[in-house]
């Protein structure tokens, strides 16, 4: 059953001097299994939205549903709210920042204890996890402040892995990693979804990785959804996105530009090998053409 | 000039030693633009954190213009010389303004007070926040409040500056408004600037780029020489920048070079 959400408004301070309109008007589906990206700068309402879809916050009007029951429906009994609650994890920015616990299998079992599971459910849970998230168990007994800045942050992601979302929300997972922990990261992810079938949705600053890893993606501005669709057919809209402070893969941008230079080159393209071919074909049909003249 | 003599950092604690900077030697010119670029833990903001005093070499030396960062009579005089700006933005402002934020470090100059005002003017008009100044700093975006850390520093004339990851908590375009912010400050105004960075399209618009790994040099040169090294920036976990790696994937066919940094370049060698 999808995730919903329908025509939500929220208003920070409300009935206040100070009342400010973070998000209106937004109704959106997200489908189980899903690889969904937000984008949008700073300001845009990206972190609202994604605050009341995991039931930190509730919606001053419209609802969030999850299996089709809203979440924030009083009339629901209490406990059910709560496990529909509990079907959306959330990753917050470096989420390292969180870790406490002397071990790291403690720290992955602190969420899964606090639902209710004992000692040795807990933990079967919290190692399931780490082999999720690709930590080695050999790390179980380590403390987490030893360990490498990806590897903390995987030890944040098992965290609220292991209480077993079906929805995994992740803010900014590669904010300061270096490229390879980005790509690290980003591939454990898309294995999750693919392998695990468990649906995700990333708000990344990153258009290159957007692009790259969902299958369909939601642009906010204003407190507004402004675009909603496949990566191809969100980055057609470069000079919307830029005038927006977002922008478009750097791929697609080449492509642009040689289009302008007169080149016949498709530019709804996101990903390097397919603009690799792309840029290839359109090359060798000029020279083709030049032997000619 | 900055010189790097030797430097070692060595963390001690409980569990053993941990060199996270390793015995390097470097000169660090004036005017120059730097990068440096490595994977996490591989002692960048260790070595950073040298460069005015923040932390002191356990082992080898750092002469900032001519001064010994160990000798604690130049501290200040050090600290005004080479500023740092650091990743997160919300970490650096103090004041409820954003040019009372600006004249913090100023005003502890012991300046007077009309000479605050006039630098204070001038870094805000520098980073291009003069609009800015009578507004509460936490209501900016990222990129905002960056700048305003920038004119902070600015204000008391440093002739280096180093960013620590400036950008990586920034969007698209709070990252561009903080890099040209960096370029600007490195052409019209000469300050020295160090950036370190996980994000290679910065690394290309430096002088030279050093390489770190496990706490030594792996490699420095110009962005050119450094980038042509796909396979030994692979293996440090680094990597090149998108426009290269499209470069090196149809360079064999087209005869274009693999060591092409910018659209630009690339589009004009596929045009010729």
């Amino acid at each position: 059953m999808p995730l919903e959400v329908k025509n939500v408004e929220y208003t920070y301070s409300p009935n206040t001097p100070n009342a400010s309109v973070a998000l209106k008007g937004v109704d959106l589906t997200i489908d189980e299994g899903e690889f969904v990206g937000i984008i949008g700068h700073t300001g845009s309402g990206k972190s609202t939205l994604v605050q009341l879809l995991c039931g930190l916050m509730e919606p001053s009007e419209g609802q969030i549903l999850i299996d089709g029951v809203d979440i924030n429906n009083k009339e629901t009994p209490k406990d059910i709210r709560k496990k529909l609650r509990l079907q959306v994890g959330m990753v917050f920015q470096y989420p390292e920042h969180q870790l406490f616990e002397e071990t790291v299998l403690k720290d992955i079992c602190f969420g899964p204890k606090n639902l209710g599971f004992n000692e040795e459910e807990a933990k079967k849970l919290a190692k399931d996890a780490m082999k999720k998230v690709g930590l080695p168990l050999k790390y179980a007994e380590e403390s987490p402040f030893d360990l490498s800045g990806g590897q903390k942050r995987r030890v944040a992601i098992a965290g609220v892995l292991a209480m077993k979302p079906k929805y995994l929300i992740l803010d900014e997972p590669t904010a300061g990693l270096d490229p390879q922990g980005r790509e690290e990261i980003l591939a454990q992810v898309q294995q999750m979804q693919k392998e695990l079938g468990i649906t995700i949705i990333l708000v990344s600053h990153s258009m290159d990785d957007v692009a790259r890893f969902a299958d369909r993606i939601i642009v906010m501005n204003k407190g507004e959804k402004y675009l909603e669709g496949t990566p191809r057919e969100i980055f057609a809209h470069d000079e919307e996105l830029i005038s927006l402070g977002l922008g478009i893969p750097q791929v697609t941008q080449i492509l642009k530009r040689l289009q302008k230079e007169g080149w016949a080159v498709r530019t709804d393209i996101v990903e390097l090998d397919a603009a690799k071919e792309e840029i290839l074909k359109a090359w060798r049909a000029r020279k083709g053409g030049n032997n000619h003249a | 000039m900055i010189q790097l003599e030797n430097l070692t950092h060595t963390y001690s604690s409980e569990q053993g030693k941990n060199v996270a900077v390793d015995n390097i030697s470097l000169e660090i010119h004036k005017g120059e633009h730097l990068a440096i670029l490595g994977q996490n833990g591989c002692g960048k903001s260790t070595l950073a954190k040298h460069l005015n005093a923040l932390l002191l070499p356990t082992a080898g030396r750092v002469i900032v213009e001519g001064m010994d960062t160990k000798d604690e009579s130049k501290l200040w005089q050090i600290r005004q010389t080479v500023g740092m700006v650091f990743q997160n933005p919300d970490n650096q402002l103090v004041a409820t303004t954003v040019e009372e934020d600006c004249a913090f470090g100023v005003e502890n100059l012991g300046l007077e007070p009309k000479l605050i005002r006039q630098r204070v003017d001038e870094a805000l008009a520098t980073v291009g926040m003069s609009e800015f100044k009578e507004k509460a700093p936490h209501l900016l975006s990222g990129g905002q409040k960056q700048r305003v850390a920038i004119a902070g520093i600015i204000a008391m004339r440093p002739q280096y500056i180093v960013f620590d990851e400036p950008t990586a908590m920034l969007d698209p375009h709070g990252r561009s408004e903080v890099i040209q912010t960096m370029q600007k400050l490195n052409k019209e105004e000469n300050i020295t600037i160090i950036n370190i960075t996980h994000f290679m399209e910065e690394a290309v618009l430096a002088d030279r780029v050093v390489v770190m790994d496990k706490g030594k040099i792996a490699f420095m040169g110009t962005p050119k020489e450094v980038f042509r090294q796909v396979e030994r920036l692979k293996a440090l976990h680094l990597d090149v920048p998108v426009v290269t790696e499209l470069a090196q994937a149809i360079g064999a066919e087209t005869g274009i070079d693999g060591d092409i940094l910018t659209i630009e370049e690339l589009v004009v060698s596929l045009c010729r």
